[in-house]
């Protein structure tokens, strides 16, 4: 066994059981899978904007909800709803990002933050305003149930096609992050995004780099969007509360920040258990924000992030030991960031 | 009503609106100038003000002036509690962890009101029922005097900071954390006073606004980007610029209510001020930011 074997156990675990759910889950649950595996993609959008591009995002919920209202608008496209749904969405999101990034970039990391903060409650502000657009708190239906390429066409709501559609692209998507992390490319945005100074020194753009960083973040939770008016043929403003980016940020915190498979297992475990204490008690964001704040404060390295650090010390343990037994010792200190 | 009428009495509402907005940023902003926190649950501490002077005043029929003044107490005494068990705890720490939490702290609040107080928004009478004439209209009583309380509170404030030991500390210790702790200033306590200031005034505004707005649990969550977007075009840990901005942001969007709903010119002023961070990403004014 390698030492980081706990944590690629998890991530295998979860990416089977996301693919396998609708194999055992009866329609109640693979229905509450289907939402783990939409709201995943808000989830990592923020774990991404905020582990590689140094953003605490609070307006990921913007992009994800403009892209739920660009895909229902563009459904009907004449036999072509679905690529038109997704692409439409992802790229409509990716757009604002954009522009919002624009500014983001701009400002220093606390103001930045505050600053999602604003355009989060204000996004709200204007989609009740828009309400003749975005139909307000009673929202928008997707205009037809036939969504296809061409001849082949489906669905939407829940069912097989729209699960795998779902969630294929997101085990894809957790599987190339996890082979990007070796890669130079890899290490290059990790670098920029630990140690902008000595980034800068080494002759990176740092602010390049975080930009595009942010705006793919925005194109994932915009990709999360299409999806979500595709699996639940409806979409309303109230998507725009910062109540559903805070949920969403519980995932990627307590699945753990800067980690591949931290926002899925964060969702996995999150979501169910949320709708369970629903199902007794009303009030149940009480529990959320009482966990997230137990989170911050005692463990914002999350589960995935928490069993790295500890793998990572058993290697050191073990290298010392190994040193200690005859090894020699090259006396390097070597930075955990470059 | 003629036009110009319409537009002064507007402008009067903002001007109101924007000393209420400035009672709250101000708390916003000592702790954040203080600690380098952003407490995103601050709305929720004017919403509060709100719902416990509504409480105070229907269910155990207080008279408002005495509701108005318990009920800041208690939003203070709040986060005197909150100190001790939260606030303590990400101080010092990375920006995520504060933030983090308050983001934890805001749905924490909002759903204990919902469940304690119910969903319904709740009126209170103005004290105060008279109006008076004013560049040619006729403005109420209750409005003027909130504001002019707005104003004696937010000079109290500067005065306290400006001639006190404790308004001395507290400017001190941001610019000079090691020093001041060496030279025995008492952190703990100048940063607990901060926060309790910081509940007294937005539970105050909470107070204040509850017969001009009403109060319901969704109300902090409205005030949450007017109160951080003064803050921060105003120049982070600002106090000056950030009053200067509330007060801007209140007339402007009194003089955009004139065209557009209420919501519609919240939002258009918020999408106005929204662009003064790309040009200014520091605020109008400067910060510590």
């Amino acid at each position: 066994m390698t030492a980081n074997s706990p944590v690629a156990v998890l991530r295998i675990a979860a990416l089977t059981f996301v693919l396998v759910a609708p194999l055992v889950l009866n329609a109640y649950w693979l229905f509450l899978a289907l939402q783990v595996v939409v709201y995943t993609y808000l989830a990592l959008s923020f774990d991404l904007a905020y582990s590689y591009s140094r953003l605490l995002s609070f307006c990921q919920g913007l992009f994800f909800t403009l892209a739920a209202y660009v895909a229902t608008y563009v459904a009907s496209s004449a036999g072509w709803g679905l690529p038109a749904m997704l692409l439409g969405g992802t790229l409509g999101a990716a757009l604002l990002g954009a522009v919002v990034g624009l500014m983001l970039m701009r400002m220093h990391t606390h103001a930045a933050i505050i600053a999602t903060v604003i355009i989060a409650a204000a996004s709200l502000l204007v989609g009740n305003a828009l309400s003749a657009y975005t139909g307000g708190d009673d929202g928008l239906s997707l205009p037809t149930e036939q969504i296809g390429i061409g001849l082949w066409q489906m669905h939407s709501g829940l069912n097989l096609a729209t699960y795998y559609l779902a969630a294929v692209p997101l085990v894809v998507l957790i599987c190339g992050l996890w082979r990007m992390r070796g890669t130079l490319t890899w290490t290059v945005i990790r670098a920029v995004a630990q140690n902008d100074v000595r980034a800068r020194q080494l002759g990176y753009n740092v602010t390049l780099r975080r930009y595009a960083v942010f705006v793919a973040s925005t194109a994932v939770a915009g990709f999360g969007g299409a999806l979500y008016a595709l699996v639940m043929n409806h979409v309303t403003t109230g998507l725009l509360d910062i109540s559903v980016s805070v949920n969403a940020i519980l995932y990627a915190v307590i699945g753990g920040l800067e980690t591949d498979c931290g926002a899925l297992v964060g969702a996995l475990l999150v979501l169910p258990v949320t709708e369970l204490i629903a199902s007794v008690f009303t009030y149940v964001q009480i529990f959320v924000g009482l966990l997230l704040a137990v989170m911050a404060v005692a463990a914002p390295k999350g589960i995935v992030g928490t069993l790295l650090q500890h793998t990572s010390r058993s290697r050191t343990v073990q290298k010392t030991e190994a040193n200690d037994d005859g090894a020699p010792s090259d006396g390097l200190v070597r930075p955990s960031s470059i | 009503m003629m036009d110009f009428d319409v537009v002064a009495f507007q402008l009067l509402n903002g001007l109101v609106w924007g000393l209420l907005l400035a009672l709250i940023a101000l708390g916003l902003c000592l702790i954040y100038g203080l600690m380098h926190i952003s407490n995103l649950a601050h709305g929720s501490l004017f919403m509060l003000g709100a719902v416990l002077t509504a409480y105070a005043c229907n269910t155990l029929g207080l008279p408002f002036w005495g509701a108005a003044l318990i009920a800041p107490l208690v939003v203070a005494a709040l986060m005197l509690l909150l100190d001790r068990v939260l606030f303590t705890h990400v101080l010092g720490r990375e920006i995520a962890v504060s933030i983090l939490a308050t983001a934890g702290l805001l749905l924490v609040i909002d759903n204990l009101v919902l469940a304690f107080f119910g969903g319904e928004p709740a009126s209170v009478d103005a004290p105060l029922d008279g109006a008076v004439e004013l560049f040619g209209i006729t403005y109420p009583s209750y409005r003027l005097a909130a504001a002019g309380l707005a104003i004696l509170v937010l000079l109290a404030v500067g005065l306290f900071l400006r001639f006190t030991k404790y308004g001395l500390f507290m400017r001190a210790v941001p610019q000079a954390r090691a020093l001041a702790a060496a030279t025995g200033v008492p952190i703990a306590r100048v940063n607990a006073l901060t926060i309790a200031l910081g509940g007294l005034t937005a539970g105050l505004a909470g107070a204040l606004a509850t017969p001009i707005t009403g109060a319901h649990f969704q109300m902090g969550l409205a005030i949450l980007a007017p109160s951080f977007i003064v803050v921060v075009v105003g120049g982070l840990g600002n106090l000056g610029g950030t009053v200067a901005v509330a007060i801007i942001y209140g007339l402007l969007r009194g003089l955009l209510s004139v065209a557009m709903t209420p919501t519609a010119a919240e939002a258009t002023t918020l999408l106005c001020l929204l662009p003064v961070l790309y040009f200014r990403p520091r605020g109008l004014f400067g910060g510590g930011a």
